[in-house]
């Protein structure tokens, strides 16, 4: 129908006493019904069908969720093209339509805000792909698998089995860390041993270690860097790589395997010590001994010298001093 | 026992066992009542009294357990010894020697083959074949890659595999490494040797990878040899794989 809109039927219907079910069909004749209807049938099928059809190819051409975006793209795009088309066939003018819409749009978008950015992060993350389902990302503080990329959200399963729902908005703009992404992982272990140990004969033993776990890669090869000269220690780099599948696996397996090589070879992992110097750096530390830790009457310990070793070197009048060490 | 050890059907009376051992892998088979049961490990000492290191299966009185040869599951990095470098348009033709698996199937008239045993014979080291945003896991096989076969070499858990190289480029190919991918490998019996079909390898310098094709018959030193075990993926046809490259990127990764 070309001819009356239906505005116009619904205000001659108010003031004439006639129905208004009875205005309207004879507003709108019969051919422009069936082709109205012939429109909505014919072309929903036909959106629907182009939805898939651009999916796959998508998929099939890039990823699954390329054909996910695509597939909604075209679907929400054609039915729009069929609701207009739709309408204007029954004589619904758009001009006023999409000047309440305009409006409408407005005030909606003040009030969903929110929601709306989470719905647009959410075609961003479907699109870029920084992750798929199943992949175990780190979001501030938190660390799960993915279990669904909803319009709103990210749902997470946490690691202990919670589950977490991230906002589409938030993904979009922090830092999120895909630990999965790629196939390989490296495992890094930092080492320490005692000054006295031979750094070429560690690093030896750490390849050796590496080249007997099972579970270590091959290729890449494993690496040893000299990290430095630390307070109590030599510090070492050690790190192998490994499937992401088995990376828990090696983590353990490969310090397990470490301690006991060292052990078996006598590589001694030193704990953190102090050496205290008094006075000069050079000179023996000054020590004073107490009598059964009986206290003289003045409330002083009553002191005594060590008696002196023949190996010792001849020591200083102040070898004992009253203060003791400090 | 009606078998050749360590392959063939192991024929055990009701109550008897029998232990085997192939490369590093220890098997030991007990025929208890309707059941076959299994204890496989490594360097263990099993408690002869425990019987929950024992895997249990429910058989047909007739089952019998069938053990035989089977090529790895993985794709396998050969890595040379002494590597050489094959010069442009030319061919060589080197034997590989890999470590088979062990697969106990159980067999009988009235149910299905049903395979119950596939393990390595000897544990390889895990490697990685690609780069390291995307490749495969492939195990690690260090060789000699001979020129030539002698009987010493053969082992009852090792299985000789022709690999004929074709450089097919113009420029001189290092041959440090390369990729044999065991999935497709067929695997033969001459006596007590175990072959694989002839892999042939031409290199194109192609980013694609290089063409690679299976024999899928005995190898020319053993005409007579008998099928024993199948490819685990059957392929009509050469298929097209990285065979020679390698990441060169790996130096890089101790930043």
């Amino acid at each position: 129908m070309r001819a009356l809109p239906l505005v116009l039927a619904f205000q001659e219907a108010e003031g004439s006493g006639i129905p208004l079910w009875t205005r309207l069909v004879e507003a709108v004749p019969v051919g422009t019904t069936l082709r109205a209807l012939v429109m909505v049938l014919l072309g929903v099928p036909l959106v629907l069908l182009a939805a898939r059809a651009a999916r796959a190819w998508m998929t099939n051409r890039m990823h699954a969720q390329a054909g996910l975006v695509a597939g909604k793209l075209v679907l929400y795009g054609g039915l729009t093209v069929v609701v207009i088309s739709t309408m204007r066939e029954l004589g619904f003018s758009l001009a006023p339509l999409l000047g309440a819409a305009g409006v409408l749009g407005i005030a909606l978008g003040f009030a969903s805000q929110t929601s709306v950015s989470n719905v647009i992060s959410g075609l961003f993350l479907i699109a870029e792909r920084p992750f798929v389902v199943e992949d175990l990302i780190e979001v501030g503080d938190v660390r799960g698998r993915v279990v669904s990329i909803d319009t709103l959200s990210v749902q997470l399963r946490t690691l202990d089995n919670r589950m977490v729902r991230i906002p589409n908005e938030t993904l979009v703009k922090s830092q999120m860390i895909n630990v999965t992404r790629f196939p390989i992982r490296r495992v890094d272990v930092r080492i320490r041993v005692a000054y006295k140990e031979d750094a070429a004969r560690v690093r030896d033993i750490l390849l050796d270690v590496a080249k007997q776990n099972p579970t270590c890669l091959m290729e890449p090869p494993p690496i040893v860097i000299f990290e430095g000269f630390g307070d109590s220690s030599i510090d070492f780099l050690f790190g192998v790589w490994t499937t992401r599948e088995n990376f828990l696996r090696l983590k353990t397996s490969i310090q397990l395997d470490i301690k006991a090589r060292f052990d078996a070879e006598g590589v001694e992992i030193p704990f953190p010590h102090r050496t205290l110097y008094v006075g000069s750096a050079t000179d023996d530390f000054p020590v004073r001994m107490t009598n059964g830790g009986r206290t003289t009457p003045d409330g002083s310990s009553e002191t005594t010298a060590a008696p002196p070793s023949e190996h010792d070197p001849p020591k200083a009048p102040d070898d004992v001093s009253p203060r003791g060490p400090d | 026992m009606t078998h050749s050890p360590p392959w063939g059907t192991l024929d055990l009376a009701p109550g008897d066992s029998t232990e085997l051992t192939i490369g590093t892998l220890r098997i030991v088979v007990r025929r208890q009542d309707t059941e076959i049961r299994l204890r496989v490990g490594r360097d263990v000492d099993w408690d002869e009294e425990a019987d929950a290191d024992w895997e249990r299966w429910a058989v047909p009185e007739d089952a019998r357990l069938h053990l035989r040869p089977a090529a790895p599951d993985r794709l396998l990095v050969v890595s040379h010894e002494y590597p050489f470098h094959l010069p442009g348009r030319r061919d060589a033709r080197v034997f590989v020697r890999l470590p088979v698996f062990v697969q106990g199937v159980v067999v009988s008239a009235e149910l299905d083959d049903l395979l119950v045993l596939d393990a390595p014979s000897v544990v390889l080291s895990d490697t990685w074949w690609g780069t390291i945003q995307e490749g495969e896991l492939a195990y690690w096989l260090t060789t000699k890659a001979r020129a030539e076969v002698s009987d010493e070499l053969f082992v009852p858990h090792m299985a000789m595999c022709p690999v004929r190289l074709e450089n097919e480029s113009n420029e001189a190919l290092p041959v440090d490494r390369f990729a044999v991918r065991a999935l497709h490998l067929s695997l033969f019996r001459s006596g007590s040797r175990i072959w694989t079909d002839e892999v042939g390898v031409r290199y194109l310098a192609a980013a694609e990878g290089s063409e690679i094709e299976f024999g899928g018959s005995p190898p020319a030193e053993a005409p007579d040899a008998v099928p024993v075990s199948e490819p685990r993926i059957g392929i009509r046809r050469g298929l097209q794989a990285r065979t020679f490259d390698r990441l060169r990127t790996f130096t890089m990764l101790g930043g």
